[in-house]
């Protein structure tokens, strides 16, 4: 089996070369950071190629296993030039396949935007355990009226800066609902800094509960969860091209530069850092391999045990990457330091490590 | 118990965990128990950071006090706003000048030395002076890196100068400098040894050894002339006064001489602000010397003794590297355990669920531990290399692991509101870089026990 960051095959030329000149142009004036603009611009690239297109095979619109390993290469293809652009794409085209309107595939604005949320009676992670009529883990308080509160409180929402519409999942009086919220209809948004590079924000509705809310579709538990394994299995993949980008980077860098009388990659101390990136790199791909194929309903916690396992080690390597750089490496100019910031974020986003790890075996257990 | 009083009692009462009440709590056990016994076992809700401070000496413990407060009545609230980087020659923001002028005034930007010349107390001279910086450091890390960075790389920049021995350098440099910060003017210094040829290679010898020196003097009459590049020099672009290690030229880094370059001297200027990850209260600048005239008695502890000093001054300044650390990981705590208070998931607070609390408890012990080893290689007048070394790299990465852990005990809630963990995060990170890189570091300590791990058979070794 091909390993999965190897295989160029299934992804289009088109995608690479707009990952590539349209994408990496910033690169280059790292002084200069992408703003909602940029965002705006590039999501209308993906429009025109089809990424969102179910006609054209776009993001996430089928789930077997060949249409799996190319939704996972084609957010590696464009994570490698901007994870979180990637991020930004893998939950627009996750939300248009709970809400396929008509349209939506046209224009930037009328996309709707996937999060998860955070709620303090429906946390992301937790609605992977859900059974229906148990509500075992949801606070039974916020089951009578919408899970998004009133006060600023713990409810935030991470997504881009660029987003019109959102969807999120929602416990309503009529059970568990996905409902649509525009933006323009939330009067009050407190918008914070996830210090994660450019495009991306968490935003605390302070008055959602008057917003106007559209319902979408009831919420099925397996429906859900097979979701969050499509949001978590990318998520990985995006954080594995983030990562293989910072080790190409950082091999670059110790063959370049010399201290202690050589290039610092003889440095047994440098091969150390580099081993750590490696192991990351190695242990994540063929996990990845494997997820593209188990069945759909057993993605969502195999994707968790991975995401549990991995994006730890994949934080260790990126930031021994940024350590091989020295003192330039905490610079913006080598985009180092912002791949350490993105990872940290790809790795606590819907469900931290340790909830993954605790996730796992709770179904463990019940089994 | 009324309502009211079991309402506290619940919510003083984690989840797994006994009331306080309860007969089998150790609160209760030790509260019925002959006293002989309760005298054997502490229980009191007493903070660690009051322990602490308790058990240092009373001078000691004051400073303490007395830096805590002005981290967080100066620092803590300006350091959001702070955080953003200012392009060279750009001027200083007017809460910057502020708060300078007010550590100026309360005598923050003169504790080298000792009253009368500066404001270390003279209570406080029986113990060493790292040991001071650190308990300093520490409050102000935890308060804001960038303007704990601001307000120390000046004591950096003046290190040097203090640690030559050279009176007539204090003198004429320190000295003048104190008196205008006491009267709120701010003077500030900055050290600078890196060049863009060499970081590491002036952090040690062996590199040292092989490295082309970037910075060059030239003698002329009546002094000399600097030529060449530095890089990363933190208040570069806004000190007054650099300390600048340049080599003679034709010859190498054995060679090295500190000089003290004036902002004013013509053919000097700070190029470029770099854009970093953290810290960025306080610049990182790089700085270019064309031709700059400097008159010999700029030349501090002797020509070619620059190396020396160089290294002397690393060695004092790791183990404030290493108490900005615990300050980072000390405020990452803090915050975990005030969020874990407030965010809930399902119809738990985070504080009440088993993975949380142990994760508070497992930061709570590495801070401690770095916190101890800072400390007792602080409390030597003539620090170790190995033990500053030690001291820095150890509680620099307790710093970034207690961060980590922190948002992964969190979240994403991490990450945002204040972004105080993020925040950290992005401080810290840098403590494993700078004053040499953690991997320096570790060589450091070998290379200073060198001749007794080449003699194993010396027992005991450590
Ligand atoms: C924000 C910031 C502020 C700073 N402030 C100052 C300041 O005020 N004054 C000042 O003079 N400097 C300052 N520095 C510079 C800092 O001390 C250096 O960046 C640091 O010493 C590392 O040097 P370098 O960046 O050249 O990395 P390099 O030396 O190029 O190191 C790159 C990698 O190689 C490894 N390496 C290098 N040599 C060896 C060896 N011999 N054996 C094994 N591994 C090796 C390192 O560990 C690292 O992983 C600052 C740096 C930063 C980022």
């Amino acid at each position: 089996m091909i390993p999965i960051g190897q295989d160029e095959q299934l992804v289009t030329d088109q995608i690479r070369q707009f990952a590539r000149h349209s994408l990496g142009r910033y690169r280059e004036t790292p002084e200069i950071e992408p703003g909602a603009d940029d965002a705006g611009q590039w999501i209308r690239e993906c429009l025109a190629m089809g990424l969102f297109d179910p006609e054209a095979g776009g993001l996430w619109q089928d789930d077997d296993p060949a249409s799996r390993r190319q939704n996972v290469l084609t957010l590696m293809a464009i994570s490698e030039q901007s994870p979180a652009l990637a991020l930004h794409l893998h939950l627009q085209a996750l939300a248009l396949r709970v809400m396929p309107a008509p349209g939506t595939g046209k224009q930037v604005e009328r996309l709707p935007w996937l999060s998860f949320g955070l709620g303090p009676g429906f946390p992301a992670h937790q609605l992977a355990n859900w059974q229906p009529g148990s509500g075992a883990r949801i606070n039974p308080a916020h089951l009578s009226d919408w899970w998004l509160p009133a006060t600023a409180g713990s409810a935030l929402l991470c997504a881009p800066d660029y987003w019109e519409r959102l969807l999120v999942p929602a416990m309503t009086r009529k059970g568990a609902q996905w409902i649509l919220i525009r933006r323009a209809d939330i009067s009050q948004i407190i918008r914070d800094s996830l210090q994660a590079p450019a495009c991306w924000s968490a935003w605390r509705p302070v008055s959602i509960q008057q917003a106007k809310r559209r319902l979408i579709a009831p919420l099925s538990p397996d429906g859900y969860r097979n979701l969050l394994g499509q949001a978590w299995l990318g998520q990985l993949a995006i954080a594995l091209a983030s990562v293989r980008h910072a080790a190409d980077l950082a091999c670059t860098y110790a063959d370049q530069r010399r201290q202690g009388g050589s290039v610092i990659g003889k440095h047994g101390a440098v091969q150390l850092l580099l081993a750590e990136l490696d192991r990351a790199i190695h242990l994540t791909e063929p996990t990845l391999e494997k997820l593209c194929q188990v069945p759909a309903s057993e993605l969502w916690w195999q994707a968790a045990r991975a995401r549990g396992d991995l994006h730890p080690l994949l934080c260790r390597g990126v930031n021994a990457a940024m350590q091989v750089f020295g003192g330039i490496g905490y610079m913006r100019d080598t985009g180092v330091e912002s791949l350490v910031r993105i990872n940290q974020m790809l790795s606590c986003l819907h469900g931290t490590p340790m909830t993954m790890q605790q996730l796992h075996q709770q179904r463990r257990l019940a089994a | 118990m009324n309502m009211a009083q079991t309402q506290a009692l619940r919510a003083r009462t984690l989840t797994g965990l006994l009331p306080e009440t309860d007969p089998l709590s150790i609160r209760q056990a030790l509260a019925n128990a002959h006293p002989g016994v309760s005298s054997l076992c502490r229980y009191d809700q007493e903070s660690l950071w009051e322990l602490d401070t308790r058990s240092l000496p009373k001078p000691l413990a004051q400073w303490r006090r007395q830096a805590r407060d002005f981290a967080e009545e100066r620092l803590r609230p300006l350091a959001r706003e702070m955080d953003q980087a200012r392009p060279a020659g750009t001027p200083m923001p007017a809460e910057l000048r502020a708060l300078l002028t007010d550590a100026g005034r309360a005598g923050w930007l003169t504790d080298l030395l000792p009253r009368p010349f500066g404001t270390l107390p003279l209570t406080s001279t029986p113990w060493p002076l790292t040991w001071m910086q650190c308990l300093k450091v520490e409050e102000f890390a935890s308060a804001c890196g960038g303007l704990m960075l601001l307000l120390c790389a000046h004591g950096l920049g003046m290190a040097p100068i203090v640690l030559s021995g050279d009176v007539n350098a204090i003198r004429r440099f320190v000295l003048p400098a104190y008196r205008q910060n006491r009267r709120g003017q701010p003077h500030l210094f900055a050290y600078a040894i890196t060049e863009p040829g060499g970081g590491s290679d002036a952090e040690e010898g062996h590199g040292a050894r092989q490295y082309r020196p970037g910075v060059v003097a030239r003698k002329v009459a009546g002094g000399w002339r600097l030529n060449g590049r530095k890089c990363f020099i933190s208040g570069g672009d806004i000190a007054d006064t650099l300390s600048v290690f340049a080599a003679l030229e034709g010859e190498g880094m054995e060679s090295w001489t500190c000089f003290v370059v004036r902002s004013d001297m013509s053919g000097f200027s700070p190029v470029r602000n770099e854009l970093k990850m953290g810290m960025k209260a306080s610049s990182a600048t790089e700085l270019e010397f064309d031709d700059v005239f400097v008159p010999n008695h700029h030349v501090v502890g002797g020509l070619r003794r620059g190396w020396t000093l160089n290294r002397v001054t690393l060695n004092y300044s790791r183990l404030p590297v290493g108490a900005m650390g615990l300050g980072f990981a000390r405020r990452a705590l803090e915050e975990t355990i005030r969020q874990s208070h407030e965010l809930r998931t399902g119809n738990q607070r985070l504080l009440d669920q088993q993975p949380v609390q142990m994760g508070i408890a497992r930061i709570m012990a590495s801070l401690r531990s770095a916190r101890g080893l800072v400390w007792q290689g602080a409390q030597r007048f003539a620090p170790r290399q190995s033990e500053a070394a030690m001291a820095k790299f150890h509680a620099s990465d307790v710093a970034v692991s207690a961060c980590e852990q922190a948002m992964e005990l969190l979240g994403p809630h991490a990450l945002s509101g204040e972004g105080v963990i993020g925040k950290c995060f992005r401080d810290a990170r840098l403590t494993q870089i700078f004053e040499g890189t953690n991997q320096i570091n570790q060589l450091g300590v070998v290379e200073d026990l060198q001749s007794i791990l080449t003699d194993p058979g010396q027992s005991p070794l450590f």
